[in-house]
């Protein structure tokens, strides 16, 4: 009985649908359109928001962090840990890279120029394991496993002072003790991070080599921990904590470290909602037009059903299946053109670049001058759910107004 | 007459089916309201951005050395600032008179405390000139000072640098810069700090006077740039001719700050079109509503379109009624949206829209820092732009009704059930 | 003949449809003259309506001629024959004869307001052309606030309040109650008696034949009988 009437009721509504072939398909095709609008804003936008978090999260932040405690807040050179942190950490379940940093700044000079650098000591396989800048590096190589006094330098910087691979780079800065710090190093690369103050001000040679310079042997300002993914990150840092609570650092996960950037991560899908709801509200007008036309066309006809015997609840049913099913042609219309504007943009993508052939910047992160689309499942969901939202909301002033007609009335109708 | 008539006609039959009329005259209100919104947003956020950008790194016109914008070299400056700075007066005396001007000296370096060393972006500056172009000046720190012009010991330092110095008022530091031959160390002491809430400024920036900075380069009465500061940003291009041709041969380059900040004008270039590409689609997207609306109304009214062509009504005056609805609906419809448009945009004149939730207090777009609070900008231009394209849309939508209206066949017409 | 209104002679027409050829009219020859209270009568199909549509413009012959007060009808552009209707003919149709937006004032006055007729003058003949058909002070109401009776009366002022050459009406009586019916043709009998109007009917409304004074006959898209009174 029940499937009998859901087919009674689907046949129903979707022939009338196709009653006013052009105004069904007129009404599906504008809301298709914004659906498929939609889609490609999306997309677009969490292809920029996955290059930033790529570079933000992994890159920068890593899962889990390891300061001295007064060291995030003032950055003051002498606020170490001891490098023995490592290793204990590497042996941790669960952790897939451990790299080690120390800061400092100095002169970085080339043949005729010099100016402010930013100087990063790192642990090569490690710093490549976790950021990956091995791939980053565009021109030359990556620093070698051994101290060997050698420089990787930033773009930007490398453009400024007019550095080429094999040339030398006098560094000159202070030490922890006030001293003069005073080196020659090897440039063997020039990297390009997506990092906008790194790639115009970055200098990155073996952390070794860096606490030699700086008369900070055995010292590190930052330890970063990557596990497996980025959701396990709170999980990740629980076991850190339980490692390292004797040795008195400030452990943080990387939205506690940088609680901005777990915002912006949180606003994509609301951003998204919001566009949806507004663009798909203007179409959904269509929609409420088209269905009390449909309804105040059939008033007979649903007098008839009422008279007999058809509930006016059922008739409610009727107007609501029909409005549900020119919400699946729209969204069917939707994804197809959604689909192939989604496609050219993932495989294509869009030029942003300014300035001659960059990209643009945001958030200290910058992107690739073509910004690639990138589909992610919530995305579409989304988008779909939404239809169906809109429309159903759409629907619910037409099927009021069918249900409440009575029969006699209703067929007297001319 | 007739026309008269017709317009009757088309008039009273978008009062009789009112519902209808409402909803599709809704619908156009609604999109162009958004549009209008959302331009006025945009006009703000980006108004907001060029006026940080223009009044911290640059100026509406800047003087620089030739080739400086592409090297970004900070050893590229302009020769006797101060004689320059007079030329460029007198070239605006007559264009823009209420313009104001500064030299600034920029510097990378490190700077040096008894116990830390940090980078530094030093800018030297003319500091009651500079008050009138930026808002430094508001931004020292409870207990420091703004700087004095002839004080050329003094230091303002951003209060994460001082701190990451581990330096307070009245302590020393020392900038250590490539000067013209050789390493200069020049020794300053903190006047006052900065706090612009804004980390990369407060972190990696001081200000000194322009004959300390000059003296950290060994170039003495050099500039990075001579900035200018107008209160009409349109005189931008007026202004930049006169100054060029005071330049006359020296090798300089005299640019709008569309060209000393190309990314952050491009980025609102790029900006204004991926909105104009999604404005158009909602444009189309509502006329669809439009037309299915007309069509239908067209649809139930071909018995008495047919009657009225077999009286003798010529059938372009049949197209003419169903015109004239698109032009009367587009015309109430528009006028709503646009008072719609201008009253929603003023709550946010007044208390400003906070974006920080989705970008973070203080975020870098394109180079420049923007600030999370946006308040709306009147843009007359995109407003009544919009006004006309949502009219004209509309009235586009009702052209194929009123074209099929037009061609039907008086006999035919009149036998429809 | 001397005052013939309408003359029509040899008229065929012939049409599609789908992929039948229909023959509507066979070769009718007629003459109508003015005053007259013609009845064209006969069974579905027969031609009526065809020979009604072909003397008011409405459609163009086969082959054939069709002369309205001396003016050729074939060979007329569609602009020409839209002009010939607007000046030349009145019309009322079995129903949907108004505009649903227009007062009966509005739609008595439609087809002078087309000609450019001046207000003033427009609002002297509509007036009294309502007051004619017995709609004295109704002029306001909409066709919605008027019956099927009073609605037909207005489509009978605006047909005549323009002075054409004759009026066409087509099963005019078809929707309307009897009683109805008898008022609406003693209506159109006392225009034509008295001002002289020149009615012709496509009609199988028996009412409507025996007011007539003359009852043309078609039968397969020919004139069977042609009696007058």
């Amino acid at each position: 009985m029940a499937t009998q009437s859901s087919r009674f009721y689907f046949s129903v509504s979707w022939r009338n649908l196709w009653r006013h072939r052009r105004r069904t398909l007129i009404t599906a095709a504008a809301m298709g359109l914004g659906i498929a609008m939609c889609m490609a804003s999306i997309v677009l936008q969490d292809g920029m928001y996955a290059q930033m978090f790529d570079v933000m999260v992994t890159d920068s932040l890593g899962h889990v962090q390891l300061h001295h405690p007064d060291y995030p807040a003032k950055k003051r050179a002498h606020d170490t840990l001891k490098d023995d942190v490592v290793a204990p950490l590497e042996d941790l379940d669960g952790v897939v890279e451990v790299a080690p940093r120390l800061f400092s700044f100095a002169l970085a000079g080339g043949a005729d120029k010099s100016s402010g650098a930013q100087l990063v000591g790192v642990s090569p396989a490690d710093e490549a394991g976790l950021t990956g800048i091995d791939d980053k590096v565009d021109a030359g190589e990556w620093l070698a496993a051994e101290p060997s006094l050698q420089a990787v330098v930033g773009a930007e910087l490398a453009k400024e002072l007019k550095l080429a691979v094999g040339d030398e780079l006098v560094l000159v800065g202070q030490d922890a003790y006030g001293g003069v710090a005073n080196d020659l190093f090897t440039v063997v690369g020039i990297a390009r991070t997506g990092q906008t103050a790194l790639d115009r001000n970055g200098v990155w040679v073996h952390l070794t080599d860096l606490q030699v310079f700086t008369a900070m042997e055995g010292q590190l300002h930052e330890v970063l921990v990557v596990g497996d993914d980025v959701e396990g990150a709170a999980a990740l840092k629980t076991q850190v904590v339980g490692l390292t609570e004797s040795a008195g650092s400030m452990v943080r996960s990387w939205d506690e470290a940088n609680p901005q950037t777990a915002q912006m991560m949180g606003m994509q899908d609301a951003s998204a909602v919001i566009m949806l709801g507004i663009v798909l509200s203007v179409a959904a007008l269509g929609v409420l037009n088209t269905m009390l036309m449909s309804v105040f066309e059939r008033v007979r006809e649903f007098g008839v059903l009422r008279a007999i015997g058809l509930a006016p609840r059922q008739l409610m049913v009727l107007v609501i299946l029909e409005s549900m099913l020119l919400a699946t042609v729209a969204a069917f219309f939707g994804l197809v053109m959604g689909g192939a504007l989604d496609a050219y943009l993932v495989y294509v993508g869009i030029d942003f670049s300014v300035d001659g052939g960059k990209g643009l910047s945001y958030a200290g992160i910058t992107l690739d001058p073509i910004i690639k689309g990138v589909v992610r499942p919530q995305g579409i969901v989304i988008t779909v759910v939404a239809v169906y939202v809109v429309t159903l909301l759409a629907a619910v002033w037409p099927a009021i107004r069918a249900s409440r007609l009575e029969p006699v009335q209703a067929m007297r109708e001319n | 007459m007739a026309s008269a008539g017709l317009l009757r006609i088309a008039a009273r039959n978008l009062r009789k089916n009112l519902r209808r009329t409402l909803i599709t005259g809704s619908a156009i209100a609604g999109g162009l309201a958004l549009l209008i919104w959302t331009g006025n947003l945009q006009e703000g956020s980006y108004s907001s951005l060029i006026r940080r950008g223009v009044s911290t790194m640059a100026g509406h016109v800047v003087v620089q050395a030739e080739g400086y914008q592409a090297e970004q070299d900070m050893h590229m400056l302009v020769e006797g600032a101060e004689s320059t700075e007079g030329e460029v007066q007198a070239a605006l005396s007559a264009v823009a008179p209420d313009a104001r001007v500064a030299s600034r000296v920029l510097v990378q370096g490190l700077l040096q405390s008894t116990r830390n060393t940090s980078g530094v972006a030093l800018v030297g500056i003319e500091p009651s000139a500079e008050a009138t172009v930026s808002d430094w000046h508001e931004k020292v720190v409870d207990g420091g000072e703004w700087l004095a012009d002839d004080d050329t010991q003094g230091v303002l330092l951003g209060e994460k640098l001082a701190e990451s110095l581990e330096v307070e008022l009245g302590d020393k530091v020392v900038l250590m810069a490539q000067g013209e031959d050789e390493v200069v160390h020049r020794l300053f002491r903190v006047r006052g700090l900065l706090r612009t809430g804004v980390a990369d400024i407060d972190g990696f920036m001081a200000l000194a006077t322009l004959p300390a900075a000059q003296a950290a380069l060994e170039r003495p009465g050099a500039a990075t740039m001579v900035t200018i500061h107008l209160d009409d940003p349109a005189l931008v291009p007026e202004v930049r001719t006169a100054v060029a041709g005071a330049m006359g041969e020296r090798k300089v380059e005299v640019l709008p700050w569309q060209e000393a900040l190309p990314e952050m004008y491009q980025f609102t270039v790029l900006d204004r079109q991926s909105a104009q590409a999604m404005f158009f689609i909602i444009g189309v997207i509502v006329a669809m509503g439009v037309l299915n609306t007309v069509l239908m109304s067209v649809m139930e009214r071909v018995r008495e379109f047919g009657v009225m062509l077999a009286l003798g009504t010529r059938p372009r005056q049949i197209f003419r009624i169903i015109l004239y609805e698109g032009i009367v609906l587009g015309f109430l419809a528009t006028s709503v949206g646009l008072a719609l448009g201008i009253l929603t945009t003023l709550p946010g004149m007044h208390w400003g829209i906070d974006f920080g939730a989705m970008m973070g207090d203080n975020v870098e777009v394109a180079g420049v820092t923007m600030d999370a609070m946006v308040y709306p900008e009147w843009d007359w231009g995109g407003t009544f732009g919009s006004c006309a394209i949502a009219w004209l849309m509309t009235v586009l939508a009702a052209l194929w009704p009123a074209w099929h209206a037009s061609r039907l066949e008086p006999v035919q017409a009149m036998r429809q059930v | 003949m001397a005052d013939s209104i309408v003359q029509v002679r040899q008229l065929v027409r012939t049409y599609q449809q789908g992929s039948i050829e229909v023959k509507a009219l066979r070769g009718v020859d007629l003459d109508i003259g003015t005053g007259e209270f013609t009845a064209l009568m006969g069974p579905s199909g027969s031609g009526k309506t065809t020979l009604l549509n072909q003397i008011g413009a409405l459609d163009t012959p086969t082959s054939g001629s069709v002369k309205i007060d001396g003016q050729e009808l074939v060979g007329l552009d569609k602009v020409a024959r839209s002009s010939l209707r607007l000046n030349r003919i009145g019309f009322v149709f079995q129903a949907y004869n108004l505009i649903p937006v227009l007062s009966a004032y509005e739609n008595a006055e439609f087809v002078l307001m087309m000609r450019g007729v001046g207000e003033a003058e427009r609002r002297d003949k509509v007036m009294a052309t309502l007051a004619a058909v017995g709609l004295a002070g109704m002029e306001h109401r909409l066709p919605g606030e008027l019956s099927g009776g009073q609605q037909q009366r207005v489509a009978v002022a605006r047909a005549i309040v323009g002075e054409p050459a004759l009026v066409l009406a087509d099963e005019p009586t078809a929707n309307l109650d009897s009683k109805t019916g008898y008022e609406l043709l003693d209506l159109m009998r006392t225009l034509n008696e008295e001002r002289g109007v020149t009615f012709v009917f496509a009609t199988h409304d028996p009412k409507v034949m025996e007011a007539a004074r003359r009852v043309v006959t078609l039968v397969d898209g020919r004139i069977a009988e042609d009696l007058v009174k």
